[in-house]
């Protein structure tokens, strides 16, 4: 088991990429805050290149509290 | 004990938890936490328990979401103003069915946030005739138009839908009267007006003003900009203006930020390359690779005239550019006016504006560009209940050309960098800030923060995973007694500051609130402290917004009120209860406190729901034309007429 189990599983061929190759963004829909995969997120320690995908289910939007489900890309 | 109950009391001593400064009379009627709750009574304050501690005498509103809103009995809550309604007297009826942007400019717009109410005639207290002054924040196509959900909308919408949008955000002026039936709007009246993000002009005054980084390819002289964004809320200066906040703006901009010259500036305020808003497909000047400088035009503080109908609303850059939440005046002994602001993100700061000059009072001429000088600073907390307020002013400490600042104007432009650089406090989402008429004191909502870790908790911040806020009071020396408004010296360099409460449900200890003991007794518990007002008399009046915790809690967002001054501080009541997945905006009073106004926003905003199948239709319940449920400003009356509260 990998050491963080509290990832979801996620192939790496199955995460959203932009055309550059960089992990996509995935905006929430209720507050407008964006993930940035390439970059992770400093405020919850997620660290860059970590795909939206992967994020724990209990994974919160940092500004509003929305969960995953609330997001698009 | 569970062994959540017993790693509160271990890791928040009760003694650490009252201010040493407190009688231990008012610590026994004051806070207690959740956990000691398991700690026998002293026997003052049983003698509590048979008798209601709080001012506050209303019966409360039913605790439960319901598609319907709810009010405490013995009052009325009439919807006054729809989206959609007329406000321009030759705006057309509305027609869900047949959204257009020029119909839109002329109606009442979206998602109301800041309400305010403004006697006629103007310096009068008269609270029965005034102007409704109104924001319009935001908007939800997928509510708006048929065939969207909130996840494809942005890539789904047309032009004339996106114009829409911008039409229905921004801000509007009405007239309203109360009469034998209530409040209604005075239809053809010369005040009525919609200012949006599509069409209103406005001038950009202070240091920032026609400076390079304001310059767009339309707009050369960096002085005028089209509209204003995301309006949340708002205050009313001394003189009768109003001052309306842009809080998110950054989410309306597409285009790479990275390619651009502002690109650690616009990092800093959120913009990634992604917007919610489908608008930079159809408009340039949302995408910041075409217009790098649109971004820096937006973030302000704007000074509207509701009295004057013909004025040009005016961005005052000396209070700085963040996603502000509010501004909110007071005038200080000297009679110089102070604005107090939060930057409502996790972990920003809060900030204080203090005029140069002096209030001139019946003269709103004579105060017309008083915002245009003066100081802007940030205030850092330490932890032994003290805070300081840092200036932000270009050549001072850090704000040095050393550090990339070359003028007051990058210091206003970039402040939220300046103020890291001051070494100001992370708090958790300071939402609105308001004065207390009696006290004196300023009370900041800290709607939540769920990414603040063990590791940065701190008597000011006592909860990591901050899930349901908390109600910080700043006091200004002259504040320490119960009745000092007058000498408040809101202009001091430092300032005390207590909690007031942790919000939470405190019959869950693992929650961590902290309100008034007889709380869960004789009140209730709320969360997502946002906006909030004072009535004559001092006491608080909560308006929450869960977002979509709602779900999860099952308490509705609405109007919670509660003393902060005797026996019955921090014992929240319930008054009102919004529609489902609504939250609370607003609230005012008139200067009687005969009516609340308050404003329910996005009735019926969750994922699955839709403009063909939305989770309320509220407020006009017409399943059979099938009308979308609409934000509403709804007037709160008693049925027997007399003051809320009383």
């Amino acid at each position: 088991m990998s050491a963080d189990k509290n990832r979801s599983p996620a192939s790496p061929k199955s995460v959203a990429r932009r055309p550059d190759g960089r992990l996509d963004l995935w905006v929430c829909s209720r507050c407008g805050y964006v993930y940035d995969g390439s970059k992770g997120e400093p405020l919850s320690h997620t660290p860059p290149e970590t795909p939206f995908e992967t994020l724990p289910d209990s994974w919160r939007c940092p500004h509003c509290t929305s969960e995953k489900e609330f997001f698009f890309n | 004990m569970s062994d959540t109950a017993e790693k509160i009391i271990t890791t928040t001593p009760l003694a650490d938890l009252i201010d040493a400064r407190l009688s231990r009379r008012s610590a026994l009627k004051g806070l207690l936490a959740a956990g000691a709750a398991t700690v026998a009574a002293p026997a003052a304050f049983a003698a509590t328990r048979n008798t209601d501690p709080s001012s506050l005498p209303f019966e409360q509103a039913p605790h439960n979401v319901e598609m319907f809103h709810q009010v405490s009995p013995g009052h009325r809550a009439d919807v006054l103003l729809r989206w959609g309604d007329k406000v321009a007297a030759d705006a057309p009826a509305f027609d869900p069915f047949n959204l257009t942007a020029e119909a839109q400019e002329k109606q009442f717009g979206y998602n109301n946030d800041f309400v305010a109410f403004l006697p006629l005639p103007r310096g009068s207290k008269n609270s029965t005739h005034g102007l409704l002054a109104v924001n319009h924040e935001y908007t939800n196509p997928e509510l708006m138009f048929t065939g969207l959900t909130a996840l494809n909308a942005a890539s789904r919408m047309t032009r004339e839908q996106a114009d829409v949008e911008i039409a229905a955000h921004g801000h509007t002026i009405i007239e309203i009267r109360k009469g034998a039936n209530g409040w209604e709007p005075v239809q053809g009246s010369k005040y009525n007006r919609r200012i949006s993000a599509r069409s209103t002009v406005m001038q950009v005054n202070g240091p920032a003003a026609g400076h390079d980084r304001l310059k767009t390819r339309a707009d050369p002289s960096g002085r005028r900009v089209i509209g204003t964004l995301n309006n949340c809320a708002g205050g009313v200066t001394p003189w009768g203006t109003v001052l309306i906040a842009e809080e998110n703006f950054n989410m309306y901009f597409g285009g790479d930020p990275a390619k651009t010259s502002e690109a650690a500036n616009h990092k800093r305020l959120g913009i990634k390359g992604k917007s919610r808003y489908s608008w930079s497909r159809f408009h340039e000047r949302f995408d910041v690779e075409k217009n790098p400088n649109e971004p820096n035009r937006f973030g302000w503080i704007v000074e509207i005239d509701p009295y004057d109908p013909q004025s040009t609303p005016i961005k005052r850059t000396t209070l700085g550019r963040f996603k502000h939440e509010a501004a909110t005046c007071v005038v200080a002994p000297d009679g110089r006016v102070v604005v107090y602001s939060g930057d409502d993100e996790a972990f920003e700061y809060i900030y204080r504006f203090v005029t140069a000059k002096k209030f001139v009072p019946n003269n709103p001429a004579a105060n017309r560009d008083l915002l245009d000088e003066g100081t802007l600073s940030v205030a850092k907390f330490d932890d032994k209940g003290t805070l300081r307020w840092l200036p932000l002013v270009f050549g001072q400490g850090p704000l040095t050309q050393a550090n990339g600042f070359h003028s007051q104007a990058d210091v206003l432009i970039d402040t939220r960098r300046a103020a890291d650089l001051l070494g100001a406090t992370p708090m958790d989402r300071p939402e609105d800030v308001e004065t207390n008429p009696v006290n004196g004191r300023v009370y900041v909502m800290l709607t939540n923060n769920n990414t603040r870790k063990a590791e940065q908790i701190s008597k000011l911040h006592p909860r990591a995973t901050n899930l349901y806020g908390h109600i910080v009071e700043l006091l200004p020396p002259g504040t320490e007694g119960s009745d000092g408004a007058r000498q408040a010296l809101h202009t001091a360099d430092e300032f005390r500051w207590e909690v007031l409460l942790l919000a939470g449900d405190p019959s869950k200890p693992e929650h961590g609130a902290k309100y008034h003991p007889d709380t869960q007794k004789l009140g209730n518990w709320l969360a997502a402290p946002d906006n909030c007002c004072f009535d004559n008399r001092g006491r608080l009046w909560i308006t929450t917004d869960q977002g979509s915790s709602q779900r999860k809690t099952g308490i509705p967002d609405g109007v919670y009120a509660c003393d902060v001054n005797g026996a019955g501080r921090a014992l929240t009541k319930f008054f009102y209860a919004c529609p489902k997945d609504a939250e609370m905006c607003g609230p005012a009073f008139t200067p009687d406190n005969k009516t609340l106004f308050v404003a329910v926003q996005h009735p019926g905003e969750y994922k699955d729901s839709t403009f063909d199948d939305p989770s309320t239709r509220w407020p006009d319940f017409d399943f059979k034309g099938k009308t979308p449920p609409r934000p509403s400003v709804v007037a709160i009356t008693r049925e027997d007429g007399g003051v809320i509260g009383n």
